[in-house]
Order: structure tokens, then sequence, then C-alpha cells
């Protein structure tokens, strides 16, 4: 029996040896190229880096950057698709459906929301971040959040308001009413405004800072009809002292003084998406999304912005206009960025706000500083308010055209999309399409989603 | 901890050698014989009375042995009246009685029946024998190897194993080859099987990080050279797998690589050479054909065509032809392959030294290859006493491939009257008439070049501390790094697109050991025996890589160099993975009638949570060897052979990927402002662990006619659950899906035939064939909520997770022309809705596969035919295809389209916009007129051999030169519509027929 206890004997070292090794054998560290959530937040550099991480990301194949454009142009009266692509003549013809590709996309824009949700709840952590860079960080995380929000409660309605990181809480949230992320918005661009500096954090203002904050906020009282909050917010903006108009060749290159907050290119062969989009690729191609007859109409004679930002091309008989703010379609030189923000707007913002509240005088001369810039007369003080705000309209659609989408929501937010669209698109518009359609597969994923009207 | 413990053993192994190798030698020495002793001399012959070298010759009853020399001669020092047993490897043992005569001539007669006693049965961490094994493993040796004139041995296992399903992914050298043990156990997870090399875990899993690569993400077993292996035996069972624990869920697929062999010290040449081209794609359209169907599209559409809806209508001459599948994979590729061996050794020492080059180039125009060089040593040594052994094996491998970023045959359907390649000035041309297009020459030259070298090395120590207790030490180690680069140079694009370079190199290192310490013991109570084995296995696996993205260079000149790039950006491959495992197994022998085996395993992965890392796996299989039993002796006497077997056990799979269970957040690859920013990672899950695996097998093996005919068949049951699937999530979690075990429940059953049969056996002619057949079944049992999963469109319950779900097509519609299809009520529509309409369920897992070897052998000729057969459905050339009609070409199926109302056709009218474009398209992506046979039968490989006379190798002093013609993928049946039915793709290079011709010198 001797080998017997032998084999006992080394049996119970061997399995010894096994439990008592492998426990710590295999626990393994982090990869050298991943960080512990931990000590991301522990350590001013890496707790800027993640929140660098939002617009890296918010730039590289994000719908930010891709499809807010191109998808709003389409949805409004600025641009058509002579592409074969189902999912964008959906969006020409505001046909899409529950299981358009492209609504889908722009639905990922959470994946930032989660991102800056992931900045807010590691910098608030009690942690070794120095105090100046803890307030910049947070702001900049509340801003991207705002941001975010801003465009998803405007294209879809009611959206769920994701304010933490906890998947098991997060994939059972249902709608939030519209009222109530305004509520987010504002209340995160508020405390936003308070811990970010008027100052750029780096160079190139292509990190926001406390005007761009403001600049967002304008806009969301104007969508909120919250005139005077709006005009306060644009003048703080415009008195800040940090903005001047450019000349038009200017306007879209990386160091315009315009610029209040841009996303820095960060594909290597991009300078930005539209321009990729808009410009074709040879003088033969037809544009794949050419602006619309009604948009190139909608320009006024000799105004330069037509020569300055619109390109066109001969292709057969037919004349093709196609948007040319930006220019550059490769990534090099890198000349052109990302502009969300720009001084322009403001201006347009405070126009409209002050013409609501009967200082059309006022209003007026902030149209005519755009309509100078542009070659074009200046209007008189003695509009009729109905016809500022006609002006005020007009103005932006052409000074701000397949920039983000402002003419869409403007369609919506004035109430003449169905008007408008309706006279445009007669067979296929419909007063249901102003809501993009909740996606499908997000509905099946999470069967609390309910879905707009009429899809 | 156990680092020492396993340095003590070790240490312990070398330590002891020498002084028990002195004391213990039970071998009687010059003196101690007693005077009747006889020095006996003698020789053994095979059949044909040639010299067999390394046999056995063992004084019955004693330790006492000799082994026999090259000439087959051996001498004993025995008494007259004593027993010799002579034993050969395949040869029946004989028993000589010594008599006077002290100079004999032993002759062995070549076994059937003892096949099935001597053939070992490699399990991994033991061996047994086919007659006493108790699971199911199918080996495949050297010899089936051999014939084949593979560059990856995976190649070499099509067909040859049942339950052994394995594909190549395309016809270039470098192609993966995936590899499927009794079907897909896991939704999620590998399904792979485990590799190990003599016991180094080896991996079929890409280390590729260059993306763009004519022939996919490099194999690894591009670097392992057939002609080293010995043989690869395929573990399939619970009885077999279940020690292999949480990585047996899927198979485990062991390679033994050649050993040196007792002997006079043999050199083997091997050279053989030979061409390829492509097995089967479909013809495509001539220029009259295309150029009618661009005009009849045209003229349906009532549109006219312009130069830029038609530059090949308006702008090309419409009379030039060029056969865009003969220029761009009609070549005939070349193959080279030699193989030098030295092998031989005493009782002692043995030695085997191989090297081999092996260079393959490729269909396509231009100079593209894979060349191969290896170097493959072995090393065994034993004390005198035999209770020492060592064994070291080492191979090194270096493979470069030269090859072009894109596959060719996705441009094989540009239009047949498409502009000249070059202009005047020898320039690539890019346009003719105005009218631009894409140079099918422009992407010869985007190269993608990969250099993979390969280090595998193994030592085996074993020692007998006591008689029937031995302790054993595996030690491996495993080194791949692959080199690759991308050149995408300006000069591939239209001039008019100023187009700059781009380029990414890669390199990444991938580094494992093993060390696995091990004890056995063995003994015997009357007809009682006892085999235990007790181990524990410590593994480690890393990757380091980077890959650099450099673009914006000043010219093409510069683009292999990352520092003249004006924009570069790096991402980094960094992965540990850490294994552990303690093993044992209880075996019990009753006679070699009855037969127990237990095996069992903790095991402990990285790749989980903490908590969640550990699992017991184990296994019972049992057989009954019937043939044993007196009343089947009796009552069937041709019956030589009955064995019913049976095994029940747990295995797991954690194929999951490294590090998915952490919180972490990780480098975005573009930095901002000069800054990486960093993102999350994924979203945090640490409670998933193990899939489970449980398997049932019953098996019967029958034995007739002198165990002339064996057959098998196997029955199999597989059930996987805690399946880990990418659970879906609403993006307003950040992500869109999380890891996670679910209550998933994938089964894979399966009827394994193999029938071996000796049809004729005689000294002059020998005819044997090898059959094997698996029917094989998958199904999904339960998967809840599935309908609101991310995975409703893929999969459905009860059937297979190889399904796609389809739209259901109605033809061709004799009044317009136009395709029709069914909603899921059944009501006609020409525009489906998915997922809703997408009802139509096509299996794409095959039904039966196998193979059937037959070897002739008469006089000096032998022939070795294998024909493959695998019955299975698969998307056919209609599958991504272009609207007939639109400007590509088309295969010249679509001929019989409809052209005027009444016409009952299944190819609808030639067009080129919607609604006909359109209808096209849901044709050919999702309807089940996709979908059809890809079953075939293959001329797989045939090998014919002639051995020149011995009295001609004799006069150039050699031991024997063998000639040989070899073949692969010669001939295909099948009503496959589109290119090679194993590819099933039609823009994919087909698998190459190849013929080669060689000599084999043997000194």
């Amino acid at each position: 029996m001797k080998p017997c206890v032998y084999l006992n004997g080394l049996y119970l070292v061997l399995l010894t040896t096994a439990l008592y090794g492998c426990k710590k054998f295999v626990e393994i560290p982090p990869p050298v190229n991943q960080l512990n959530i931990n000590s991301v937040f522990n350590d001013d550099k890496t707790a800027t880096a993640a929140v660098v991480g939002i617009y890296s990301d918010m730039e590289f194949s994000s719908p930010i950057s891709t499809y807010l454009t191109l998808l709003q142009g389409l949805s409004a009266d600025e641009l058509t698709s002579t592409s074969e692509d189902k999912g964008y003549l959906d969006f020409a013809g505001n046909t899409y459906m529950p299981n358009n590709p492209y609504a889908a996309a722009v639905w990922a824009i959470y994946v930032h929301i989660y991102k800056a949700n992931s900045c807010i709840e590691g910098i608030q952590h009690p942690g070794a971040l120095s105090e100046a860079t803890e307030d910049q960080l947070l702001g900049e995380a509340l801003f991207s959040r705002a941001f975010c929000y801003f465009y998803l409660v405007n294209l879809f309605g009611d959206v769920p308001l994701v304010t933490s990181t906890d998947y098991r809480i997060n994939d059972t949230l249902s709608r939030t009413p519209t009222s109530r992320v305004y509520q987010q918005i504002i209340t995160d661009l508020g405390n936003a405004q308070n811990l970010l500096k008027p100052a750029y954090p780096t160079e190139q203002r292509v990190r926001p800072n406390k005007w761009t904050a403001t600049a967002l906020l304008a806009r969301t009282y104007l969508y909120m009809s919250r005139w005077a909050d709006a005009e306060t917010q644009a003048s703080a903006v415009i008195n800040a002292g940090a903005y001047t108009l450019m000349g038009l060749d200017s306007v879209f290159l990386n160091f315009s003084n315009e610029t209040i907050w841009q996303l820095m290119p960060v594909n290597p062969y991009l300078n930005t998406q539209e321009a990729a989009f808009f410009i074709p690729g040879s003088p033969t191609q037809i544009p794949v999304y050419p602006l619309t007859g009604s948009l190139v109409k909608a320009f006024e004679s000799k105004d330069k912005r037509m020569q300055a930002w619109t390109g066109n091309t001969v292709i057969g008989s037919q004349l093709y206009y196609y948007p040319y703010k930006y220019k550059i379609t490769g990534g090099s030189p890198l000349n052109e960025y990302h502009i969300v923000f720009r001084l322009a707007e403001q201006y347009l913002i405070r126009a409209e706000a002050r013409i609501r509240r009967g200082n059309i005088a006022a209003a007026v001369q902030d149209i005519n500083k755009l309509r100078s810039r542009a070659g074009l007369k200046v209007l008189p003080t003695s509009l009729t308010k109905d016809q500022a705000i006609t002006a005020v309209q007009q103005e932006r659609r052409i000074e701000l055209f397949a920039e983000f989408g402002h003419r869409w929501l403007d369609l919506k937010r004035t109430g003449k999309a169905d008007a408008i669209l309706g006279a445009l698109k007669p067979s296929t518009w419909r007063a249901a399409a102003a809501l993009w359609p909740i996606p499908q597969a997000q509905r099946s994923a999470n069967p609390h989603l309910t879905q707009n009207n009429g899809y | 901890m156990k680092f020492i413990f396993v340095v003590a053993v070790t240490a312990c192994l070398y330590a002891n050698t020498g002084g028990f190798a002195q004391t213990i030698d039970v071998r009687p020495r010059s003196g101690d014989s007693a005077p009747t002793f006889i020095d006996l001399h003698g020789r053994v012959v095979d059949e044909n009375g040639k010299p067999l070298s390394g046999a056995t010759v063992t004084l019955k009853g004693t330790s006492i042995r000799a082994i026999t020399g090259s000439q087959g001669k051996f001498s004993i020092r025995a008494d007259s009246g004593q027993t010799l047993i002579v034993a050969n490897a395949g040869y029946d043992d004989r028993e000589i009685l010594i008599g006077p005569d002290n100079n004999l001539t032993i002759q062995l007669e070549l076994s059937l029946a003892s096949l099935l006693n001597t053939t070992v049965v490699n399990k991994g961490y033991y061996t047994t024998t086919q007659r006493l094994n108790t699971g199911n493993v199918s080996t495949i040796k050297a010899a089936e190897i051999e014939e084949q004139p593979v560059g990856n041995p995976l190649a070499a296992l099509e067909g040859r194993a049942p339950g052994l399903f394995v594909t190549q992914s395309n016809g270039l050298p470098g192609a993966g080859f995936s590899t499927q043990v009794r079907g897909q156990h896991s939704i999620l997870a590998g399904n792979g099987p485990l590799y190990l090399i003599d016991g180094v875990p080896f991996t079929n899993n890409s280390i590729s990080l260059v993306a763009i690569s004519a022939n996919g993400p490099q194999s690894p077993f591009n670097s392992i050279n057939p002609a080293d292996i010995e043989s690869v035996e395929v573990l399939k069972d619970a009885d077999a797998t279940a020690i292999y624990g949480s990585r047996g869920a899927n198979g485990v697929v062991l390679i033994t690589t050649k050993k040196g062999r007792t002997g006079k010290t043999k050199l083997e040449l091997n050279v053989y050479t030979g061409s390829g081209k492509i097995t089967r794609m479909q013809d495509l359209l001539n220029t009259r054909q295309y150029i009618q169907m661009r005009r009849e599209a045209f003229a349906n559409d009532n549109l006219s065509p312009d130069i830029y809806s038609a530059p090949d209508l308006t702008a090309w001459d419409t009379t030039r032809y060029t056969d865009w599948k003969r220029m761009l994979i009609g070549g005939t590729a070349h193959i080279t392959d030699a193989q030098a061996s030295l092998s031989g050794g005493n009782a002692q020492t043995q030695f085997f030294l191989g090297a081999g080059f092996h260079r393959e180039t490729t269909v396509f125009p231009g100079e593209f290859a894979d060349s191969r060089g290896a170097v493959h040593f072995n090393f065994t040594h034993s004390s005198p006493d035999d209770r020492f052994k060592a064994t070291l094996t080492v191979g090194y491998t270096t493979d470069k491939i030269n090859l072009i970023g894109q596959d060719l045959t996705n441009f094989i359907r540009l239009s047949p009257n498409a502009p000249a390649l070059y202009d005047t000035s020898g320039k690539l041309n890019w346009s003719e008439g105005g009218a631009g297009f894409s140079n099918p020459l422009a992407y010869l030259l985007q190269k993608s070049n990969a250099t993979a070298d390969n280090l595998l090395s193994n030592l085996v120590l074993r020692y007998q501390l006591l008689p029937g207790l031995d302790l054993k030490a595996n030690l491996g180690y495993n080194s791949m790094q692959l080199q690759q680069e991308f050149i995408y140079p300006g000069a591939s694009v239209d001039p008019m697109y100023n187009f700059t370079g781009f380029a990414e190199y890669s390199e990444n290192n991938f580094k494992s050991w093993i060390i696995e310490p091990q004890a056995e013991y063995g003994t015997s109570w009357g007809r009682v025996k006892l085999e235990l084995l007790a181990g524990t296995s410590f593994q480690q696996q890393r990757t380091n890589g980077s890959i650099t993205y450099a673009s914006n260079f000043s010219s093409d000149a510069l683009l292999g160099s990352p520092s003249a790039a004006g924009n570069v950006s790096v991402a980094n491959n960094n992965t540990l993975y850490r294994y552990q495992a303690g093993f044992g197994r209880i075996s019990l022998n009753w006679g070699d009638k009855y037969l127990l085996n237990l095996t069992g395993r903790r095991d402990g992965s990285s790749r989980f949570g903490p908590n969640r890392q550990f699992s017991n796996f184990g296994a019972i299989g049992a057989a009954w060897i019937f043939s044993k039993e007196a009343f089947i002796k009796d009552n069937l006497p041709a019956l030589k052979y009955g064995k019913l077997r049976g095994s029940f056990g747990i295995t797991g799979d954690d194929q999951i990927g490294d590090y998915q269970y952490l919180n972490t957040y990780i480098p975005n690859i573009y930095p901002y402002q000069g800054q990486a920013g960093l993102i999350p990672a994924q979203l945090y899950n640490p409670e998933y662990s193990w899939e489970t695996n449980r398997k049932l097998e019953l098996g019967l093996e029958l034995g007739f006619l002198d165990e002339r005919i064996v057959a098998t068949v196997s029955y199999y049951r597989d059930r996987s659950s805690n399946e880990l699937i990418n659970y879906t999530l609403p993006v307003q979690t950040g992500f869109n899906s999380i890891i996670r075990n679910f209550p998933a429940l994938v089964q894979n059953t399966g009827w394994e035939y193999q029938l071996n049969t000796t049809i004729i056996k005689t000294k002059r002619f020998t005819w044997n064939t090898s059959l094997n057949v698996t029917f094989s079944d998958n199904k999904l049992l339960e998967f809840p909520n599935l309908a609101s999963s991310a995975y409703a469109a893929n999969y459905a319950i009860g059937h297979s997770l190889s399904i796609v779900k389809l739209v259901h097509q109605t033809g061709v519609d004799p009044q317009t022309g136009i395709y029709h299809f069914t909603d899921k009520d059944g009501h006609l529509t020409s525009a489906p809705s998915f997922p809703d309409d997408y009802v139509v369920i096509k299996d794409l897992a095959p039904d039966l596969y196998g193979g059937l070897r037959s070897f002739f052998q008469y006089k000096n000729f032998s022939l070795s035919i294998f024909f493959q057969f695998v019955k299975q459905k698969g998307f056919s050339y209609v599958y991504n295809n272009p609207t007939p009609g639109s400007m590509s070409n088309q295969p010249a199926e679509v001929l019989h389209r409809w052209r005027k109302p009444g016409d009952i056709t299944d190819i609808q009218l030639y067009t080129t916009t919607n609604p006909g474009a359109a209808a096209y398209y849901y044709y050919s992506y999702s309807s089940d007129g996709a979908v059809g046979d890809a079953s075939f039968i293959r001329l797989k490989n045939a090998a014919l051999t002639y051995t020149l006379p011995a009295e001609w190798s004799g006069r150039i002093k050699t031991g024997s030169i063998k000639v040989f013609l070899q073949g692969l993928n010669l001939v295909t049946w099948t009503k496959y519509k589109g290119g090679d039915p194993e590819i099933r793709n039609s823009f994919t290079l087909p698998p190459l027929k190849i013929f080669t011709a060689g000599i084999n010198v043997i000194f």
C-alpha cells in the first residue's frame, strides 16, 4: 500500500497547489492599454483625457458629426438625395419608418450621453482632482450632456432622460416628457455656465468654455419661446468681446474668430464630414446631396454667400448646387474644423427674441450685421413685426443652411413645417413626420419605449 | 508557491536520474550469465522478407530484450528452452522457442487483428489503445497527410474524420480554416476546438492586426509544416474531452509531431512541384451578351443611356472584350515543396531533425507568393534502466506572405468592354471617352505583406519513482510573431481624385507557456488493472502588439516608412490570459472486458470576473467488450471484436476574449488636439461565467472477419447551456449590448459512422477503404424572449444556429417581369418589411458530410483516392449580385430572363432602376431565391506512387526511391449555382485544383 500513500500524498500536494496557487494566478491586472475607472478620475490628466474622449468620439463616426447636418437638411427643404440608398431617400421624402438605419444611428447619440454621465459620476466622486480641473471638466461634461439632449428631444420628442451609468436601471427607462428634458438641459447648462471659465481650456476653441454653454442656453430659451432669457444669454455671448464676425471666406476656417465651439477633426482622412458628403468626388459626378431648388431660389440676387458658400456643377444639361461652406474633402491640409456654435447664430437668436419682445429696430440692426457682410442692402428699422419675423427666418435659412439642421428645427418650432414642406413634398409629407420615428430595434430592446404618433 | 513546486519536481527528476540508473539495472551483465547461456543471433523480417528494424525481441518472463538494427539483426544472450517474444508495431507478435539453432530468421505477419490492440490512441494526458478506448477519438495519420499537397495542415483534415467539419475561407495561401467538432455549440463564444501541438496549446485564432489582406486574417496554422506531423487526433466525446475542462466543449485536436525512432540513421528527402488553378467559377457574359443586356435594360426602363448612367454604352468601345475572370483569377499558381529529415537512434537516444521549404504563388496576375521555411527537431533520451526519459521537441518556422489588399475575385464583374488597362504611355488607364472606370490592376499596387515567425517547443520529463508510479512534467513554450504591412499608394487611385497614399504597419507577438506536472500510477490485482493520473496545469498567454496607421505621405515611394508620414496614429493590442487547473483520471479495466474511465478537472480562467473564475468539469466513460464474452464467441464466431461504449460528462467553453468583465477606460485611437482621449471600454458586468456543455455519447464498434471489417457507429448529443451572449440593451444604456450568461440551450446531435475494410489483401495486391459519414443536427432548444432580443432576426427556436431568415419570393410575374414576394400573411408584396416578413427559414449548416478513402497497392504501385462529400445549402451567386441590367457583368444564367409578357422564367427582366432594381435587391439579399443546394462530392485527393524496385535503388545506394503524382480538389460534382460550393460565396477566390509531381528518396 506504500505506493498509494505516496499517491495520495502527491495528489493532495497537486490539488493544494492548484487551489492555493491558482486563485492569485488567474487574477490578472488590467491590460496596459486600459485604465481602471477608479484610477481615471483620480488624476487630472486622465480625467481630462476622459472628457476629451467625449469630443474625439463625437467627431469620429458619430451621428453628431456624421448625420445631424445631412439628415436634418434632407428632412427639411435644404437638401435632396441622388443616392440610391433608400435610407437617405426616405429622409428626403420624410417617409422614414421605424426601421430606418439612419434614424437609428442618430438615436445612438445616447452613447455620448453615457460617456458624459460616466465623467460626471467620476468627477463628482470624491477624489484627487484639483478644484480648477474638477470645475472645468464637470462643466464640460454637463454641457456635453445638454448638447446631446437638445438634439434628441428636438428630433424625437419625448426621450428617456438618462443621468446615470447603471444599465440595470437605464435599460427599462421610458420616455420622459419633453418639458422635463428641457428642464434638465437648462439645469445642466446653468451649472456649466457657473463651472466653466470665459477662457478656453486649450487653444483653437475645440473644448467648450462658459460662452459655449451660454450660446446653447440662448438657443434653448429661443426654442422654448423664453424671449427675454434668450436675449439675455445671446447678448452675453455677443458682448463677451471674444467673438467677431469674419469675412465670408474665413467663417469656416479653424482660426475663425466667429467660432464659439468647434469639434476638431480626428479622422486623418477627413477635414469635415460635410465636405466629404457634399462636394462631388470628381467634376463628372452628380452631387449626392444637392441643394433643393427652393433653397437656391431663396438666395437674394447678389448675396455673396451664394458665391462663397455654395458650389455648382453641370452634369448633362442639369445644373446642381451643393453646400460649399467646407471646402476640403480629404484629410490635408487640416484647415477646417467642425463648427458647432458661431456668433452669427447668436445675433439671429437675439434678433428673433427682440422682435418677439417688440424691439424691432434693435433686432433689424442684428440682422443687418449679417446682411452687410453678405453684400446685401440693409433692412429698414421700420419693418412690421411680421415682416421682421419673416426677415429673421429668411436670414436664418440662408446664413445657417446645411449647418447642424437649423432649418429643420426652425420649421418645426415656428409651426411652418406643414405649410412649407407640405407644399414642397406634396405626395409624401405628413404632419407626423415632424418627429422622427423611435427606432424599431430600440423598442424591441426596451419595450417601455412608446412610438411617436403616425408610425 | 506553485513555481517552487514545479522547480522542485523538475529538479528532483534531474537529480535522481544518474543514481537510479546505476542501482537498479536488471539486465544481465557479462560475467553474470550462467555457462548454459548461448549467444543467439537472428534477423527479423516482414512478410516479404525485408528486414524490420526497431523490432523488440524479449526473453519471455524477463526484462532482457534487444532491438533489431538496420538489417533487422539482433543478438541476445539466452538459454535454450526459453522463449523469445518478437514484437513490432503493426505486426502480430510471435513467440519462438529457442532451440539449438543460434542463428534465426524470424518472419512477422502484418497484423490485422492486432491493429486495434496496438494502435495507440493519444488522449492527451494519457494513451490507450483503440480496443480499450472508452471514448471517441478519430486519428489521421501522417500517411494520409503526406499524400496531400497542402500548405496548411488543417487543409489536410477536410473530410477525414467523422464529426470534424473543416472549411477553407478562400483559395489564397495563408487563408484561414474554420474547424468545428460536432457543430456550433456557442452563440457568441468561440466554437473552435482546443488545439494542442505536442501538448502545447496552439491557437487557430488569427493574430492579424492589419485587417486588409486578400486572404483574410492570416491562419496561424500556416506556420505549421504539415510534413512535421506524425498524427492528428480529434477528441470528441465527454470521456475524451472532460479532462480538458473548460476548454473541451468544442472538442480537442491533438497534433503530434514526428519523433526519432530507434534504428539505422535515416536520411529522407521529399520534393514535389506542381501547379494550381481555381476549382470553379461561373462563366460570365461576353461583351456582345453584356451590351445587349444593358441596352435591353434601358429599353425596359424607358430610359436612354447617357455618359453618366451608361459610360459602357456611350463612351467605351462596345466591341472590346476582356475576360476579367481569366485575366484576374485565371492564372496558374506554382507550388514547390522540399523536405529533408535525418532520424535515427539507439535504445537510449533517438533524434529527428527535419527541415522544409514550401512556396506557393497565386492565380492573380503578378508575383505574389507564400514562402515558408521550417525546421523541426526532436530528441529523446532514456536512462539505461528506462526509468528516466526526456523528450525535447523544437519547431521553428518563418513564413512570408506577399499579397495584395483585395481579393481580385471581387472585380471579375467589371464590364467586359471596360477601357484598356494601360494608356499609350504604359501608365494605368483610368478613363475612356470622358468616362472613368476603376482599373482593377490598380489593386495590384496595394500590397499586403506578412511575415510570421513561430517557435514551438516542448520538453517532457518522465521519471519512474517506484514501480508503477511515474512522475511527469510537460513544459511548453510557443512564441508567434506576426509582422504585417499594408501599402495603399496614391497611384492606385484615379489621379483625378488627387489621392495621397496611406499605409498600415503592425507587429503582434503572441507568447504562451504551459507547465503541467503530473503523476501516473498503475497497478493490477489479478484481472483488474487500475490506472490513476493526477496533475495540474498552469498556463499563460500574452499578446503584445501595435498597429500604426500612417497617412499624409509626401510621396508613394516613402510608404514603407512610417517616419515619412505626416499623420500617424497607433493602436495597441495587449492581452493577458492565465489559466490554471487540477485534473485527474481513474481507470479500471476488468480483464480487458469491462472498462471504466473517470476523468475530472477543476479550472480557473482569468477571462472571468472575480469569484467566477473556477468551475468543475468531469466525465464518466464505460465500455464493454462483449466479443470477449463466451456466449458471443460461441454464437457469433465471425465477430472478432465487439465493443459497446458510452460516456457522459460536462465540459466548458471560455473562448470569450480577455478582460470583458473589467470596468475600464481605453484610449480612443485618434487623438484630439494631440491628446489621446479615453473612452469607457464596455459596460461593467463582473458576473458572467462559463458556458457549460453536457455531452452524451453511445458507441458500438464491431470487427468482423479477422477484423478486416471494422465498423463504428456513434451517437452523440451535446447540450450547451448557460450560453454567453451579447445580451441586447437599448442604446440609452450607452452600449448596444452586454456580455452575460443566458439560459439559452443549444443542442448538437448526430450519428457518426466509420467503416474500415480490407477488401483484398494478398502479397501482390491490397485494397482497403475507409469511409466516414456524419449526420449532424444543430438546434436552438431554448432562448427566453428570443423575439424581443437582438437575436430575433438570426435565430428561431427549434432550428439550427446557422439559419438565415428570408422573404419568400414567388418568382417572376409573367406580366410585369418583376420578382414578387409574399409578406408574412402570404399576400403579394413588392417591398417586404424587415423583420416581419422574413419568415422563411433556411439552414446553412451541413446535414451530412464525410469522406471515402480507397487505397490500392499493386506490386510497386500504390494509389490513394479520397472523395469528400457534403450535403448542405448555401447562398448562390444571386446573393449580393448586382441587378442584371446594371453596369456589372453577370453569370450566363441571366440570359434566361423575362422578356415579354407571358414569359415564364425565374430570372426577372433586365433593368437599371426601380421598381425592378428594388425587387432584385430584395431577391438577391434576403429572399429564399438566393439560397440553393450547395452540396458537393469532390475528388479531394489522389496520390499515385511508384516505388522503384529495390535492386535499382540499391544500385545507387539508397534505401528506397519513390516517385509520385498527387492532386488536390481534382473534380467537383455539384449543382451549386455560383463559385465553389465549399466557399459558398461568388466574390471569394475558390480553392485551388492542384497537380504535383515529386520524388521521395530514403538513404
